[in-house]
């Protein structure tokens, strides 16, 4: 029974690394008892895996983690949810679960964007002047930056993965048209850049790529930490319907 | 601007600055959460070495589980800043933090220490520098913490007597809660500091070293240790848990989100060792031998592994072979095990068929290697050690092994033991080839491969409490010659290609000489050792032997007084106050039997009267039964 969940990393879980998460989550489960399926081989490990790594020093509400299942307790999602918090901690938590059909791809393969809010503590330039600053650097004909990997450096093109940016929260909302449950982020007011990047397997964005471009290209103060990364939400591709839905069906609040 | 649920000591800059920033954020899996406001006392539990080291330590999991079950009691914990952090803290003025509420450590009621090692004792200044708290008890005042040290390393407590307020001699389950209701009694009615300590020094196992003043003669060893005040006794009694499956275990173990080097549940089947090896420290200090009973272990790791989700749990005592009811622990664990998925570990098993069977159910043998600790390469000196294996015994343990699926096998020995003489060294390189030809004696079909013997020898280091407390050590050169002259006879020997040999560092172990058995002259050149730039001795890559000299020489202390001389069979040592229950005379006894070669019968063979009878207690009360 394959599963997805979201869950939040905030507070001090920020800066647990991926590997140390997936160990996290390995021991929940079974704090959880709940009848996890494990691979076959040897050594056998249970079936889950994260949609996205959350970089270390980034905060999230929109985390995912596919888990898969031999049964599941006979509750609802909600008292199921609640059940599985109770491994958890009040900084890593659920705060909704979906039960996925048999042949579901993972949420890695079918991620396609991903919502962040950058939260600016910046406080030598006013609010209306960076709004100012990013509306200029985002509406150019061309955003290229600079790409480097292991095997290769090149030039990127980044316009059209700039999916949707808001300077309000309100703004944002109504822009992606999702309905963003309670928020825990622990940066609150700050001036916030909203930005929608594409994400995946094939072409991933990173947050962090984009704003520090912007600041070089502002030319403002390129202070390692003058600004902070939450992740708001992710999208898939959903294989029957080409539409993108959200899975944060309960709000739970700690 | 941050609004942070909880609080972070470091900024999350100076934090993203670190290579393990997870070291210092606390909040893992069982951690207990109190308000300090409601509580009386708040007590830090060190352990003086980085946390992935100090997370995997059951005895301070055993101890903030005891504290934190007193109301008026919150328990927190802190452990070495890695040196990143170091030089961070130290750059910015940042005061040592607790990991729960991220306070200064400063403005705790106690700071509890564990020595484990000896050679965390710069770490223990390092903790005490970045606390600003000063470094000597003298120094100190209602403003700083009592800083109190607990564990092995306190059975002989002179070397860093200084640094100490209290030393607590025994196992920790015991006297906590009488010193903690003394403190408040004390706070309350606004006694002073030093009146506290005369207090404590009433308590049964709490030593206060500055109560106390030692007298040498003029070569340098002691005269006379004289009490200062008439609450301090003469002799400091260990304490010793007598029911051990009817006291404190912590049900729910504290789970690291990063990778500790303990990543599993400790199960401690028994405290003690019955065996007597006249090398080992902790097979004297922890007698009598105690069980714990078969019900109490099955019920705490069901519950340990419940509450932390672990998938590994290891069994953990000095000899778990001793362990009378193991094939039911065992039997029960293989159950549980394939229900739950969990692994099991086996460590400090005795190798022979009932060990070998368990071990082909619970692991895999192609993949794991066996380890065989002969400690000695000939007889003779096995027998100086008073180690109960003989070389029948290791072969056929070997031949059995290697039937059963495994090739690799790890061989602990030890350079430089008392009488050693160059044909004991190579004696450990033939006995290593002979293990090795056990394995070409099999069938060709049976075997898997190539053997893989890793010899092993670390150099022998006198600990007090043992009957070689009154021997030589060898200097570094010395055991730099044997390293050599053992490699080369090892690959004189036939099976050479399949002998590998590893070897510990020799100037390590000259320091840890002589911190094992220093006197109170040794705290000076500690502090200078670190106000030199010592810490983290106990890593190789930190280890800086020209400082230690530098320090031995700025403080005008010879070093070989601590290692290489043979003391008097009537000296009087730094730690002789401390009464363990087996005697100086036992010791002693066993001292010359080593020095002839005679061997000494196990404690459950026959009682050699040790003197430890007399607190009646596990073995011997069932010895005398």
């Amino acid at each position: 029974m394959k599963t997805r969940i979201r869950f939040t990393k905030t507070g001090s879980a920020k800066f647990i690394g991926h590997l140390d998460l997936l160990r996290f989550f390995q021991k929940a489960v079974r704090r959880a008892k709940l009848d996890a399926a494990y691979s076959k081989g040897y050594s056998p490990h249970q079936l889950m895996s994260f949609a996205s790594p959350l970089g270390v020093g980034l905060t999230s509400d929109g985390e995912y983690i596919d888990i898969e299942f031999h049964t599941l307790p006979d509750m609802t999602k909600e008292e199921l949810t609640e059940w599985i918090n109770q491994a958890l901690t009040n900084e890593i938590f659920v705060t909704g679960i979906k039960i996925l059909p048999e042949h579901t791809k993972s949420s890695m393969a079918l991620l396609r964007a991903a919502d962040y809010m950058i939260s600016f503590q910046d406080e030598k330039t006013s609010p209306a002047l960076l709004c100012q600053k990013f509306t200029d650097y985002v509406n150019r004909d061309e955003i290229l930056i600079f790409k480097k990997t292991k095997r290769s450096e090149m030039t990127m093109d980044i316009k059209e993965h700039i999916l949707c940016h808001a300077y309000d929260f309100a703004d944002f909302s109504k822009k992606t048209g999702s309905d963003y449950p309670i928020l825990h982020n622990e940066y609150q007011g700050c001036q916030n850049i909203y930005l929608q990047l594409t994400s995946g397997s094939s072409v991933n964005i990173r947050p962090d790529t984009v704003i520090d471009d912007f600041l070089t290209y502002t030319e403002m103060d390129r202070k390692r930490y003058s600004y902070h990364i939450h992740r708001l939400e992710m999208y898939f591709n959903d294989n029957k319907e080409n539409k993108h839905e959200t899975i944060g069906d309960s709000e739970i609040e700690r | 601007m941050q609004i942070g649920k909880r609080k972070q000591a470091l900024t999350d800059e100076q934090l993203m600055s670190l290579e393990k920033p997870a070291r210092y954020t606390g909040n893992e899996i069982n951690m207990i959460r109190k308000d300090y406001r409601q509580t009386e006392i708040r007590f830090c539990m060190c352990f003086p070495d980085v946390y992935e080291i100090g997370m995997s330590h059951l005895g301070i999991q055993i101890l903030y589980d005891m504290f934190n079950r007193r109301e008026d009691t919150y328990c927190e914990r802190v452990y070495s800043p890695w040196m990143d952090l170091d030089q961070l803290m130290r750059e910015h003025h940042i005061p040592l933090f607790a990991l729960e509420s991220q306070d200064p450590v400063k403005c705790f009621d106690f700071l509890g220490i564990t020595l484990q090692y000896e050679m965390c004792y710069t770490n223990i200044l390092q903790i005490l520098d970045l606390s600003e708290i000063p470094m000597l008890t003298r120094d100190r005042t209602w403003d700083d913490p009592i800083v109190i040290g607990g564990g092995p390393c306190t059975y002989n407590p002179e070397p860093i007597a200084d640094f100490f307020d209290l030393i607590y001699i025994g196992e920790g389950e015991l006297v906590y809660g009488d010193l903690l209701d003394c403190y408040k009694t004390c706070r309350k009615e606004g006694k002073s500091r030093q009146d506290f300590l005369r207090d404590a020094a009433g308590i049964d196992g709490i030593y206060v070293p500055s109560l106390y003043e030692i007298c040498y003669h003029r070569d340098g060893t002691i005269k006379q240790r004289k009490a200062l005040c008439s609450s301090a006794p003469e002799t400091v009694k260990k304490q010793v848990v007598s029911d051990l499956s009817n006291t404190f275990y912590p049900e729910k173990p504290l789970v690291p989100y990063i990778k500790a080097v303990q990543d599993r549940v400790v199960l401690e089947v028994q405290r003690g060792c019955a065996r007597g090896c006249r090398f080992c420290q902790a097979g004297i200090i922890y007698r009598p031998v105690r069980e714990r009973s078969l019900e109490f272990l099955k019920d705490m790791a069901v519950k340990m592994l419940e509450s932390t989700g672990y998938e590994e749990i290891s069994l953990s005592s000095l000899s778990s072979s001793d362990y009378s009811k193991l094939p039911e622990l065992v039997d029960f664990l293989i159950q549980e095990s394939r229900e739950k998925r969990v692994n099991i570990s086996l460590p400090s098993l005795r190798i022979d068929a009932f060990s070998l069977d368990v071990m082909s159910k619970v692991q895999d043998v192609r993949k794991s290697s066996l380890t065989f600790a002969p400690e000695a390469g000939s007889q003779r000196m096995r027998n100086v050690i008073n180690k109960g294996l003989t070389e029948t015994m290791i072969l056929n343990g070997s031949k059995e092994a290697f039937e059963s699926g495994w090739h690799r096998v790890k061989l602990y020995f030890m350079l430089g033991l008392p009488t050693e003489k160059d044909e004991d060294i190579e004696a450990i390189a033939g006995l290593s080839n002979e293990i090795a030809a056990c394995y070409f004696e099999m069938p060709k079909e049976k075997r898997n491969g190539r053997p893989e013997i890793v010899t092993s020898t670390s150099f022998f280091i006198p600990k007090p409490f043992t009957p070689f407390q009154w021997a030589a050590m060898n200097t570094a050169e010395e055991f730099s010659k044997k390293r050599t002259y053992l490699l080369g006879k090892i690959k004189e020997q036939l099976n050479q290609r399949s002998v590998k040999y590893n070897c510990h560092d020799a100037e390590t172990s000259e320091i840890e000489g002589v911190l094992a058995r220093g006197d109170r002259k040794i705290s000076e050149v500690i502090m200078e050792a670190y106000r030199l730039g010592c810490r983290y001795d106990a890593w190789t890559e930190y280890f800086r032997m020209d400082l230690w000299e530098q320090a031995f020489k700025n403080m005008n202390i010879p070093l070989d007084f601590y290692t290489t001389r043979v003391r008097g069979d009537d000296e009087l040592f730094p730690w002789d106050f401390i009464d363990i229950g087996v005697s100086k005379k036992f010791l002693l006894k066993e001292y010359h039997r080593a020095l002839n070669a005679e061997i000494t019968p196990n404690c459950f063979e026959k009682c050699s009267a040790c003197g430890m009878g007399s607190y009646e207690l596990g073995i011997c009360a069932v010895n005398r039964g």
